[in-house]
Order: structure tokens, then C-alpha cells, then sequence
């Protein structure tokens, strides 16, 4: 077990910044999630760090040593990838004994490693198969075995769920979590899925344009979003960003042709902006919709309406929103608007976040926590 | 369905082409079976009237020992398979899969090398092979014909390794193997049917090769593969075409064997490539 870290870790593939002038210390044993959308570096820090992608500058260290110098195969890290890159013309049990050979064990001590892993995976049936003659999700098995059958100082995996079916993919993400609570070791995946990054992180590192935007507990990062980016990326459904200014005594914000009031301790943080533009959030579980009219609340109009099951998710036409743009609000299963009613809307203030109209940064965390 | 009028017509196209390219060696079969002198007798029949294997006791006999021939053509085209295989294989993963300086450049001058006639390489290669000390040997028909099969070969496997997945590279360096490990272990069996087509390519070229093989055994017979044995029949003398025949027959039999054997090795590489990546 070790503890990996990166610093002022950087790639550039010719003009473009891949990753920039990145640092991180990875918590020991404990999994580690980078998300982000596509060509926010995640997969080229990922790689950096199992050292098939050159550093253009900065450190990798493995246990405070570092290694970026060190070729991928002395590294003693193992990787599970997209697509599995299990050898086609190897037994299963040739996959998984792969690794172990090039450390040169002894035949019986492979076997027994093998088996023991293969058990624990549930695929001790398989090992005489080839790679073709398996399913998606055996396949993903032993991806995942090949890496586990060794003892190496970190695990990285890259989007190793994303090609399977969304059932399978929900149950894996449960044993990946499980197996890597049980062995311990430090890992680092990646992942553009965010509602897979949420539910198997310990720590979640938010990438964006080579850069962390916002990195700690997944809760955390979800609650108290460090800027309109994080906000707009971790949660489902997405949380509504509303473009505005506050007016002059900062007491109501203003979009379009809405007041919004701001509850008082926001308006206290918020008056010290001016008359700066603003972007106001609100996740659509704290959107109260009602169908009567009830003190400042807000006009809108019934759009679409999606029900989950436990609960609805109601896309609102409302004026202080571009036009194209809806506003989402998860509702009740028994409010249910006809197409173009009138609804009310209420935002629980305690809820609401605040971010710069430029930079996107929060200007206030909101204040549930 | 095909319509019976369709099948037919195909079935009369594919008859004719196979007829057309057959045709030569039935004759240089019948001929064998001749009688030496008789050859040309007239009429002509498909079959001869009386079917003699006295050609072939001649040519296993002392006087031509053609086993000898085609064993040395063996030794010959496997080692240059083998050899040619080898490099072509090393170049072509480079110029497939690794980033450097003049790639590309470096794959149009192997190209080149391809491109000149036997006639204008033939001076110059008998002039190195006597300098190396290997005229009337076998190493000196092995290396030249290695060079003569690099290009080709190099071409073919390259087309095939640039569609190789890279993350099984990857994995394989993750797995604690160094490159040439991962090359070794990883892509060339990945890389077996390409190998087989250029292998049946490069043995059947190095097999049939006769100037270079003339020239460097300077008609000694430790050095002399199957056609410049066979071609020497016809010297010793006077030329007996049944004598030919013969021995074109026999050095035909190792060529159809290793096809044979390893055909099905290529159909089991060949699906053992359909994996979804």
C-alpha cells in the first residue's frame, strides 16, 4: 500500500493543455473518483500516473518516491481499462496469470493466486474460457481480476463500467467498491458518469480543462458546489443556473423580467457584490411546486411532465429563463399539471446558491450547512 | 435462394479459371508418368497407356539425388521465412505502432528496396556473398533472399498491426512486461494470420527462386535447391522431359504438405482475432 500523489503535474500535446500544473495527494487505500466532462484530462492524469503517458512536467510519486522517470512496467501499478484489453488468444487464466509471470512466481504459487482470485470474483468457472466466449460483464470480471491478482500499490481504472448495460453497471459499481473497501488498496478512478462518481467515491476530484475545479466528499461537493461548473455537473437531474442581477438595496435578484427575493442572510453576502451580474442556483428537488398562487411566488408554465416513479420531474416554461430554456423541478407523483397550466413556484432560500455571472465562483456557499 | 441457372453459370466461371491454372500441371504430371522417350509420342492422351514411375527411381537415384535438392530448398525457404518473418515483423511494429522521426520515410525505403529487379541486385549481392565467403552455401542463399523478403513482408504485417487494439499494449506494460516482452508475448500471436500470409508468400518466393540460387551455387550440388537441380536434369545428357516432370512433382510435395498443416492453424488464429474490444 502506498500513498500517490502528483505534483505540479502537467501535459501538453502540442498547443493544447491537457493537464495544467496539476497536484494532488491521494488518500491511502482509499478510492478516489476524477470526473469531468470529456477533454477535462482525467484520462491523461490517469495515465500519467501509470506512466504510459509522459509528464510534460511535474511529479509522480509512489510512497514519497518519485517515479515519474520509472517505466509503467516497474511501476507496480495496475490498470483496468475501457474497453478490458483482455489478450484474445489467452485462456482466462492466462489473462490473470499474465502479471504474476512477469514477476516471475513460481507456476504453483500463480495457480493458487489465480484461483484465489478468480473465486473472489466469482469467475473460478471461467478460467479455461477465452476472452470471446465471455459476456460483457465476465469479461469486466476478469479485467478486474487481472489487476486485482497481484498486489500492487495502486489501482487505476479507466471508465472501466462504461460499456456495460445500465443494470450491470449499477451492480458492479457495488462490487468494485465493495472489493477495494476489502483489499484496501489506493485507487484512482476515472470516470465522466456522475452519478457513478458520486456513489463510489471517497473522495471525488472534479477536473475541468486540466485543472481541479473542486475536489472532497462527494456529499459535500454536491451540497455546497465550489462554482457554477461543479454545481452543473455533479447532480441529476441537473441543477437550474438562472443568469440575473441583484437589484440596488440587493434585497431581490432579478432575471428577466422575475424578482427572485434572496432570503436575508444571503442578501447580507450578497449586497457587498454591487450590482455585479450573478447566477443563481437551485437544484430542482428544492423547487416547491404548488398549483395555488401563495406569497412571492413565481408564474410558471407547465411543459413536460416525466414521471420516475416515487416521484415526477416537471419541466417549467418560466420568464426570468431564456426562451428554449426549462426550468426542472422534481415534484410529487400526485401534482400533476395538464399540459400549459399555470403552476407556482417557491424556492426553498436556504437552497439557493450563488455564483459570480463571470467566473462562476461561488459567491456564497448556501447556508443548509 | 439462388436461382439453379445463377449456380451453374458460377460453378462453369470457377471450373475454367481452376482448369486454366491446373491444366500445365496435370500435363507436367502425365509427363512424369511417361516413359523417358516417349514424351512426345503420338497421339496424345490424358492418360498415359501405361503409367511408368521409372522417371522418378531415376531422379531419387544417385545420379540426380533431387531428395537433396528439395531438402536443401527446404532448409532454405524455412530459414528464410523464419528470418525474414522475424525482421519484417520487428519493422513493422515499429513503423505501426511506435512515434519517431521519418516513419514514413523510413517505410518507403524499405519499399524501395523491394522495387529493384532480381537482374540489377544479382551483381551485387554475388559480389557481397563472395566477399562474406559464402558462395556455394547455404547461409549465402539464406541472408540475400532475407533481404529480398523484408519488403514485402514488411508491408503486410504493418497494414496488419496498425489495426491491432493500443490498449493491449498498454495492458501489457501495466502487467509488468517490457516492450519487446509485450511485442513477444501480446502482439505477435495477435499478429498470426498476418504472419501466416507473408510466411506463404516468403516460402513460395524463397521456394521458386532460380537466379540467385544458380548463380551463388555455382553448380555445386550441396548448394543447389529443387529448380537449379531440376533445370540441371536437362544438362547432364540430353534433355528428358519425363526426367522433369519428376522431379517438379517431388519438389511439389513438402509446398502442398505445409500448406496443408497450417491452414487450419491460420483459420483457428483468424478466429481467434474476433473478440469484441
Amino acid at each position: 500500500m502506498a500513498e500517490v500523489a502528483v505534483e505540479n503535474i502537467s501535459k501538453r500535446f502540442g498547443a493544447v493543455t491537457a493537464v495544467d500544473d496539476l497536484s494532488w495527494r491521494f488518500d491511502d487505500g482509499k478510492l478516489t473518483v476524477l470526473v469531468g466532462p470529456s477533454g477535462c484530462g482525467k484520462t491523461t492524469l490517469l495515465r500519467m500516473i501509470a506512466g504510459l503517458e509522459e509528464a510534460s512536467g511535474g511529479q509522480v510519486l509512489f510512497a514519497g518516491k518519485p517515479v515519474t522517470a520509472v517505466p509503467p512496467w516497474e511501476r507496480n501499478a495496475a490498470m483496468v481499462f475501457q474497453s478490458y484489453a483482455l489478450y484474445p488468444h489467452m485462456t482466462v487464466f492466462a489473462n490473470m496469470a499474465f502479471p504474476l509471470q512477469a514477476r516471475k512466481l513460481k507456476q504453483d504459487e500463480i495457480r493458487q493466486q489465480v484461483e484465489r482470485t478468480a473465486q473472489a470474483l466469482g469467475i473460478d468457472h471461467l478460467l479455461q474460457r477465452k476472452p470471446r466466449e465471455l459476456s460483457g460483464g465476465q469479461m469486466q470480471r476478469v479485467a478486474l481480476g487481472r489487476a486485482m491478482v497481484r498486489q500492487p500499490e495502486v489501482y487505476l481504472m479507466d471508465e472501466p463500467l462504461s460499456n456495460l448495460d445500465a443494470q450491470l453497471r449499477v451492480e458492479m459499481r457495488g462490487e468494485i467498491k465493495r472489493l477495494q473497501r476489502e483489499l484496501g488498496v489506493t485507487t484512482i478512478y476515472v470516470t465522466h458518469d456522475q452519478a457513478e462518481a458520486m456513489t463510489m467515491a471517497d473522495t471525488l476530484l472534479v477536473l475541468r480543462d486540466g485543472k481541479i475545479e473542486q475536489a472532497g466528499d462527494p456529499e459535500h461537493i454536491y451540497r455546497r458546489p465550489a462554482s457554477a461548473f461543479v454545481a452543473g455537473f455533479i447532480g441529476s437531474p441537473m441543477i437550474n443556473l438562472i443568469d440575473g442581477r441583484l437589484d440596488r438595496d440587493g434585497e431581490t435578484f432579478t432575471a428577466g423580467a422575475a424578482s427572485i427575493s434572496l432570503p436575508g442572510e444571503l442578501r447580507q453576502v450578497a449586497v457587498g457584490q454591487g450590482q455585479r451580474p450573478l447566477v443563481l442556483g437551485i437544484r430542482p428537488e428544492d423547487v416547491v411546486v404548488s398549483q395555488q398562487a401563495g406569497p412571492d411566488s413565481l408564474p410558471a408554465r407547465a411543459v413536460v411532465r416525466e414521471p420516475l416513479g416515487k416521484e415526477a420531474l416537471l419541466l417549467l416554461a418560466v420568464d426570468f429563463l431564456p426562451t428554449g430554456s426549462l426550468l426542472r423541478a422534481i415534484t410529487p407523483p400526485d401534482l400533476r399539471p395538464g399540459p400549459d397550466e399555470t403552476v407556482w413556484l417557491h424556492f426553498l432560500p436556504e437552497r439557493l446558491h450563488v455564483f459570480d455571472g463571470e467566473s462562476g465562483v461561488a459567491v456564497k456557499q448556501n447556508l443548509q450547512s | 435462394m439462388r436461382r439453379p441457372l445463377h449456380t451453374l453459370a458460377s460453378l462453369a466461371v470457377t471450373a475454367a479459371v481452376a482448369l486454366f491454372s491446373l491444366l500445365p500441371l496435370y500435363w507436367v504430371l502425365v509427363t512424369s508418368l511417361k516413359r523417358p522417350g516417349t514424351e512426345f509420342r503420338l497421339p496424345l492422351r490424358a492418360w498415359p497407356a501405361e503409367v511408368s514411375w521409372e522417371s522418378y527411381l531415376t531422379v531419387l537415384g544417385p545420379d540426380f539425388d533431387v531428395q537433396r535438392a528439395i531438402l536443401n530448398s527446404l532448409i532454405v525457404s524455412s530459414a528464410v521465412t523464419v528470418g525474414a518473418l522475424f525482421l519484417a515483423a520487428l519493422a513493422a511494429y515499429a513503423i505501426a505502432r511506435l512515434r519517431f522521426r521519418y516513419k514514413v520515410q523510413s517505410l518507403v525505403l524499405i519499399q524501395m528496396a523491394g522495387m529493384a529487379p532480381a537482374i540489377v541486385v544479382i551483381a551485387p549481392t554475388f559480389v557481397l556473398i563472395r566477399s562474406l565467403g559464402l558462395l556455394s552455401s547455404l547461409p549465402g542463399l539464406i541472408l540475400p533472399n532475407i533481404a529480398y523478403s523484408i519488403p514485402l513482408s514488411t508491408w503486410l504485417l504493418a497494414a496488419y498491426f496498425a489495426n491491432l487494439p493500443f490498449e493491449l499494449e498498454d495492458a501489457g506494460k501495466m502487467d509488468g512486461w517490457p516492450p519487446f516482452q509485450v511485442f513477444w508475448r501480446v502482439m505477435l500471436p495477435l499478429a498470426a494470420p498476418g504472419l501466416f500470409s507473408a510466411g506463404v508468400l516468403v516460402f513460395l518466393g524463397s521456394w521458386g527462386e532460380f537466379m540467385l540460387a544458380l548463380t551463388i551455387s555455382l553448380g555445386l550440388p550441396e548448394a543447389q535447391t529443387a529448380p537449379v537441380a531440376i533445370l540441371g536434369f536437362s544438362q547432364a545428357f540430353q534433355l528428358q522431359w519425363a526426367w522433369v516432370s519428376a522431379g517438379i512433382m517431388l519438389s511439389l510435395v513438402p509446398v502442398i504438405l505445409l500448406v496443408l498443416l497450417f491452414q487450419r492453424a491460420v483459420i483457428q488464429g483468424l478466429t481467434a482475432g474476433s473478440v469484441r474490444y
